[in-house]
C-alpha cells in the first residue's frame, strides 16, 4: 500500500472491497458511501470543470489537464509542472473551444 | 498565466451545462471505475481500489468529459454557441440550454434540399434520403457539401486520419444509394451525382 499513492480516504482495504462489492451488485447505499468516502477526490476535479478553482501542484488534476494537450513536448512539461510561457500559451490555447471544435 | 489554463476548461464546460451536470458526469465516471475495478495481485501485492482509480480515473474522465460536457469530437454534436454569441442575454442572466441560430443555406434552393442547419443534423424535419442517416453522417455531409470542407479540416474536427474521414464519406453514399435505389428513387440518383460503384 506504501507504495501507492496517498490516499484521499481513512477506510481500510477490506472494508473498501465490501463496499465496492455491494455497490457492483446494486447497493444504493454502498454506492451513497463511496461517493462520500471520495467525495474530496471526486470534488476536486468538479472544483476544476466547474469554478476553475485547482490546486496546480496536484499530479492527478495536472495529469488530466495534459489529456487535452497534444504537442508532447508541452504535455509532459506540463505532468512534470516545469511549464515556460510559451508553454502555458500553448496549454491556454488548447483548452480554448475554438481550438478544439473549429 | 496558471489560471488562464484551467480557465479555458471552464469556458468550455461552463457555458454549455451547470454544476450538476458536471458533478453527475464525475460521479458517474466514478462508477464505472468501480464497474470495472478487479481486484488483481501484482508484484506488491493486490492493487488497491485507490491504486485503480488514480490512474485510471482521469483518463475516463476525459473520455466522458468530451462526450457529455464539451463534445470535442463535434461529429457527435454541435456548436451550440458560436463565437459571436454574448454569454448573457439583454438582462444580463446568464443564458441557459441550446441557442443554436437557424442559418440557411444555397443548397435549400437544389432537390433533397431541406434547411440544412444543426437541426437538419438532429434529424428534426429532415426528408428522405437523409432522415434514415445518422446524426454523425448528416454532420459529415453538411462538413462536406455544405460548408465544402476539406477531408482534411473534417479530419481535424474529429481528430481523425483524413482517410478515414473519406473513408466515412464514401460508406456515407453508398448507404444513399442503397436508400433511393431501395425507395425507387433512383431517377435521383443521377441529379444526385451518387453512381454505383
Amino acid at each position: 500500500m506504501a507504495s501507492y499513492k496517498e490516499q484521499y480516504y481513512n477506510l481500510e482495504e477490506n472494508e473498501m472491497q465490501d463496499l465496492i462489492a455491494k455497490a457492483k451488485k446494486g447497493s444504493t447505499k454502498a454506492q451513497e458511501e463511496l461517493l462520500k468516502v471520495f467525495n474530496n477526490f471526486l470534488t476536486k476535479y468538479v472544483s476544476m470543470l466547474y469554478y476553475s478553482k485547482y490546486n496546480f501542484n496536484d499530479y492527478d488534476i495536472r495529469r488530466f489537464m495534459s489529456l487535452f494537450i497534444k504537442d508532447n513536448f508541452v504535455r509532459f512539461n506540463l505532468m512534470k509542472n516545469k511549464l515556460n510561457t510559451a508553454g502555458y500559451k500553448h496549454v491556454n490555447e488548447c483548452m480554448r473551444r475554438n481550438k478544439l471544435h473549429d | 498565466m496558471l489560471m488562464s489554463v484551467c480557465d479555458g476548461i471552464n469556458y468550455m464546460t461552463k457555458r454549455y451545462c451547470s454544476e450538476e451536470d458536471v458533478r453527475q458526469t464525475v460521479n458517474m465516471t466514478f462508477f464505472q471505475c468501480i464497474h470495472r475495478y478487479e481486484r488483481k495481485d501484482s508484484e506488491k501485492g493486490p492493487i488497491p481500489f485507490s491504486a485503480f482509480l488514480y490512474s485510471y480515473f482521469f483518463y475516463l474522465l476525459k473520455k466522458n468529459v468530451d462526450t457529455f460536457l464539451i463534445d470535442q469530437l463535434g461529429r457527435k454534436s454541435f456548436p451550440l454557441y458560436n463565437d459571436n454569441d454574448s454569454m448573457e442575454d439583454e438582462n444580463g442572466t446568464q443564458m441557459q440550454g441550446v441557442n443554436v441560430d437557424q442559418i440557411e443555406y444555397a443548397i435549400q434552393d437544389l432537390i433533397f434540399a431541406d434547411n440544412v442547419d444543426e437541426f437538419w443534423i438532429l434529424g428534426e424535419n429532415t426528408q428522405p434520403p437523409f432522415c434514415y442517416l445518422s446524426v454523425q453522417e448528416r454532420q459529415l455531409i453538411k462538413w462536406k457539401y455544405i460548408d465544402n470542407k476539406k477531408s482534411s479540416e473534417i479530419a481535424l474536427k474529429i481528430t481523425e486520419h483524413p482517410n478515414t474521414v473519406r473513408e466515412h464519406l464514401a460508406k456515407i453514399k453508398d448507404k444513399l444509394y442503397n436508400i433511393l435505389k431501395s425507395d425507387g428513387m433512383e431517377e435521383y440518383l443521377i441529379i444526385s451525382g451518387i453512381k454505383e460503384d
